[in-house]
């Protein structure tokens, strides 16, 4: 239908027509721009120092870099500190046992030298005295 | 008149007072009362067949003492140490006669005829040769040492007790150690 519709044609030409920025619009673009550009390098500078760094660690983390010379059990190593007494106290109670087996043994032996040594002289001893008591004729062995 | 330095008199003295220590500290070892000094049996030890060497101070003989155990030859045993400061035996068997040289035997009498040694046992007999002699050395009452010295054909046997002993204890030990007595002290027992 070729019926003109002049209501239609003014609503396409406002629809092609870009509408005007409110007032201030365009400052406030602007100044948005701004704040993020800001906020955006104050971020980087943040990330690049230690307070910064310290700013954003969790509660109770040690700053970087730094050497904990908290002795072991404050440190929370109680159970290590309990380990190595434990296995001080197993080596030398090893080293004792060996020690008194050590001496048992000693003992043992220097018992047996006794014993052979006193067997020894009192063999001699007797025979010396027989010998004494009834000499070996001469010619007799 | 050219004097002497001071400094090199008192060196002199030093290095003299040195050399006598040194001279006599080895004799001091051997200067305890009742202890013989041995030869040197090194070489028969390769020659005999059977051969036995014990030296026993008084720190091995209290260790012994303390492990005895118990039992009457424990006792025995430890009533016949208490007084003894030192046990040393050299006992060699040989597979022919006369393997030791007298000389050996002779370096141990030497030592008993001087010091105050008193010759309880003197057998010596010319064929067989055969030498025994026990000697005891007492200072008053108190005996320091004994000496036992029995030079067989095959048999060589040299026992020094420092200390305090009983021979009449040392005597009976001989059967306590699973060691029958000897057939001639056996013998000798009868009437």
């Amino acid at each position: 239908m070729n019926s003109r519709d002049p209501d239609f044609e003014e609503r396409l030409r406002r629809a092609w027509v870009a509408p005007d920025a409110p007032a201030g619009f365009v400052e406030r673009v602007l100044a948005a721009a701004e704040r993020r550009r800001t906020q955006g390098v104050k971020a980087l500078e943040d990330a690049e120092t230690p307070a910064g760094a310290e700013a954003r660690a969790p509660a109770g983390a040690r700053p970087r870099g730094e050497v904990d010379r908290r002795p072991l059990f404050r440190r929370g190593g109680w159970m290590a500190a309990a380990a190595t007494l434990a296995i001080v106290a197993i080596a030398g109670g090893t080293g004792l046992t060996l020690h008194q087996h050590s001496q048992a043994l000693r003992a043992h032996i220097a018992r047996e030298q006794v014993l052979q040594a006193l067997r020894i002289s009192s063999e001699a001893l007797n025979a010396a005295l027989a010998a004494a008591a009834h000499p070996t004729p001469p010619g007799e062995s | 008149m050219k004097t002497i330095p001071r400094k090199s008199l008192a060196r002199d003295w030093i290095a003299c007072a040195a050399l006598a220590l040194a001279l006599t500290a080895p004799g001091a070892a051997w200067a305890q009362a009742g202890r013989i000094r041995f030869p040197n049996l090194s070489g028969l030890a390769s020659k005999a067949t059977n051969s036995v060497d014990i030296s026993l101070d008084p720190s091995l003989i209290g260790l012994a003492s303390r492990q005895a155990g118990t039992g009457a030859n424990a006792a025995a045993v430890q009533a016949a140490v208490s007084g003894v400061k030192g046990i040393y035996v050299r006992s060699f068997q040989f597979a022919a006669d006369h393997a030791y040289p007298s000389s050996d035997v002779e370096q141990v009498l030497r030592q008993l005829e001087v010091g105050g040694w008193t010759k309880l046992v003197s057998v010596h007999n010319a064929v067989p040769r055969k030498d025994v002699d026990v000697c005891l050395l007492k200072r008053g009452d108190r005996v320091e040492g004994l000496v036992i010295v029995a030079a067989e054909p095959r048999q060589l046997t040299i026992v020094n007790i420092v200390g305090s002993i009983s021979l009449a204890q040392l005597s009976q030990l001989q059967g306590k150690f699973g060691v029958p007595n000897l057939p001639v002290a056996q013998q000798g027992s009868k009437p």
